[in-house]
């Protein structure tokens, strides 16, 4: 664009095209996203009324056109002003919170970034703003959260509303509740909060996207005694939480083989970074399929699928992108892809990044949800 | 003049890209302070299994009050569950992905379907249905693996309405009505809104009853603020 504009400006009056560029440029410092991203996270992902809550915010740029010069983050806990930053992370340590009369603990933050920009000889300040917002439960001690009204789930990073957004039930395979339930559930809930935020939150194309997944712990145990996958989810279940949970993820102490079915129950080991956990939910929640050669079930999924039923689909899609088509290759006989070396889909750690074609998944998932 | 000019573009931009919204009437019905139950939904659900090659109905059906179950618009290996009214025509439909898919860690063996699956099927409450059925391979072959009669729970409905399930009732925060708008704001959001400009709760609310979510461009507010009162909003689909 800018040698296209470059080409064209000797073809008006010095003034019109001052005025023309600067239109130009104000519209594209709009379509570059010259603008600040935020995230805000809460550790433990499951507080009770006796833990300290930590909340960190973190900011980037959305693009690389721009930099950030200076920046104030605020955050903000139950409406009240509780912190303010001029770098990123931005950490607050508040609480213990006792349960709520609402039953919901939220939190925010703003952020107001100014951006250095240059163009053409046109040198600017822009200032943008940003917000992100969640939501978790302060249960009781004994993890009960609103359980004389019958609750059985505890919310533990709300985003949005549950009709908008993709909603996660996780709960403890019984192998967690070997000493008693009460341990088990305290051993689930750490565990879970590792797995949320230290391998989900911050994994690239995840971090920054919260808010259109929300996720809940639910209070029973399933079983995985048999230690098949993905084990069975507590027969109460379904029953209790209706239509409103689109996806279950099943933890385990065991070491077994994980699965995902039907796309919307999966399993997963839940102490460390194993590598179940990121591949079985790319699975579940955005259909991303594996990118191993192997025996298992391949699909293309139907929009932005990350590998491909034809080499013909592979280099369409390589073409539309702009990119080689010879790139693509054979890796398992009949399915074609692009990527190389090791990914999240074809191990799955939280330090294997994920293929192009599946960060281009992500991001239709992202923006069609 | 550089910035004037930047300023001024941004401005006219803007301007483009703001579509008017026509004023709504005011409407007497006082707000309410919660998602009801009525906002939720109703969904007909009913426990069925795979086992020794054949599907069955683990459960009664039941019609609750709670999120309509998520469409999904093309599923990787169909099936489908859909409600039949006395004509025999169908009257809604939703299609699922095959509960006996799975993807195995590691897997061994060649692919196959799974030799049992467990599954709730849901699918939101239209019209007089009178049979529910399921058809678990759909592109392959259209005759219903199991037809459920809606007769009783139908009935039930009819005489004491939906269910109310304290996890469906529970999974968001409190949001707030709009009178004579089809959207609701975040509580929180509008507590927020209110502690950080010179309008109240009642008055933010009452701007946003005349003059929908486009009220809050002119509200004086931090921007970022703006934006958390404008996107966490809930329009019911």
């Amino acid at each position: 664009m800018l040698t296209k504009l470059r080409e064209l400006s000797h073809l008006v009056p010095a003034e019109a095209k001052r005025i023309g560029l600067a239109s130009l440029f104000a519209l594209w410092t709009v379509s570059a996203g010259c603008t600040v991203e935020t995230q805000i996270q809460h550790e433990p992902l499951l507080p009770t009324s006796a833990n300290t809550i930590t909340f960190t915010v973190e900011t980037a740029e959305s693009t690389g056109y721009g930099s950030i010069t200076s920046q104030e983050i605020k955050i903000f806990v139950d409406g009240a002003h509780v912190q303010t930053c001029s770098a990123s992370p931005c950490v607050y340590t508040g609480g213990p919170y006792a349960a709520l009369a609402n039953g919901w603990l939220i939190y925010h933050t703003e952020v107001t970034a100014d951006f250095d920009l240059d163009f053409l000889g046109f040198s600017t300040s822009e200032a943008t703003s940003a917000y992100d917002l969640g939501a978790t439960a302060i249960s009781q001690v004994d993890r009960t959260w609103k359980a004389a009204e019958g609750v059985t789930h505890i919310p533990a990073r709300w985003g949005e509303h549950t009709s908008n957004s993709t909603n996660v039930l996780f709960q403890r395979s019984d192998d967690y509740d070997t000493a008693s339930p009460v341990a088990g559930m305290n051993d689930f809930a750490d565990d879970l909060s590792f797995k949320v935020n230290s391998l989900l939150i911050p994994k690239d194309k995840i971090w920054g996207r919260m808010s259109d997944l929300n996720l809940y712990a639910y209070r029973r145990a399933a079983n995985t005694d048999t230690q098949e996958c993905p084990g069975t989810l507590n027969s109460l279940t379904l029953a209790e939480t209706g239509t409103v949970i689109d996806d279950h993820g099943v933890m385990h102490t065991a070491n077994f083989q994980d699965c995902t079915t039907s796309f919307n129950v999966f399993s997963f080991e839940g102490a460390s970074n194993t590598q179940a956990f990121l591949h079985e939910f790319a699975h579940a929640i955005f259909r991303q399929a594996d990118e191993y050669a192997g025996t298992t079930f391949y699909f293309q999924a139907d929009n932005e699928p990350n590998i491909f039923e034809s080499e013909a689909n592979c280099q369409s899609e390589q073409v539309t992108k702009g990119r080689d088509p010879t790139a693509c290759y054979e890796f398992k006989t009949g399915w074609w892809g692009t990527h190389t070396g090791t990914t999240v889909m074809t191990n799955g750690l939280f330090s294997h990044p994920w293929s192009l074609e599946s960060k281009e998944r992500q991001d239709f998932w992202f923006g069609a949800n | 003049m550089g910035k004037r000019l930047l300023t001024f573009s941004l401005a006219c931009l803007a301007g483009l890209l703001i579509v008017p919204h026509a004023a709504f009437a005011q409407d007497p019905t006082p707000s309410s302070t919660d998602i009801l139950p009525g906002t939720l939904g109703t969904v007909i659900t009913v426990h069925v299994e795979y086992r020794n090659g054949s599907w069955s109905k683990l459960t009664e059906p039941l019609i609750i009050h709670c999120r309509p179950p998520r469409l999904e618009p093309k599923p990787i290996r169909r099936a489908r569950i859909q409600i039949l009214d006395e004509a025999g025509n169908r009257i809604g439909h939703r299609d699922i992905d095959d509960p006996r898919l799975s993807l195995y860690e590691d897997p061994s063996e060649p692919w196959a379907p799974a030799n049992e699956a467990n599954l709730v099927l849901a699918i939101q409450l239209q019209g007089n249905p009178v049979v529910l059925e399921f058809i678990e391979d759909y592109e392959r072959d259209t005759a219903p693996q199991l037809s459920i009669d809606l007769d009783p729970i139908m009935n039930e409905y009819r005489t004491i309405g939906a269910r109310r399930l304290a996890n469906c009732e529970n999974a968001d925060p409190p949001f707030r009505s709009v009178r004579g708008q089809e959207f609701f704001v975040l509580q929180y959001a509008l507590s927020h809104a209110a502690d950080s400009g010179s309008l109240s709760e009642e008055q933010i609310l009452e701007k946003l009853s005349t003059q929908g979510l486009t009220a809050v461009k002119s509200m004086k507010l931090p921007p970022a603020v703006r934006k958390l009162l404008q996107e966490t909003a809930y329009r019911p689909k």
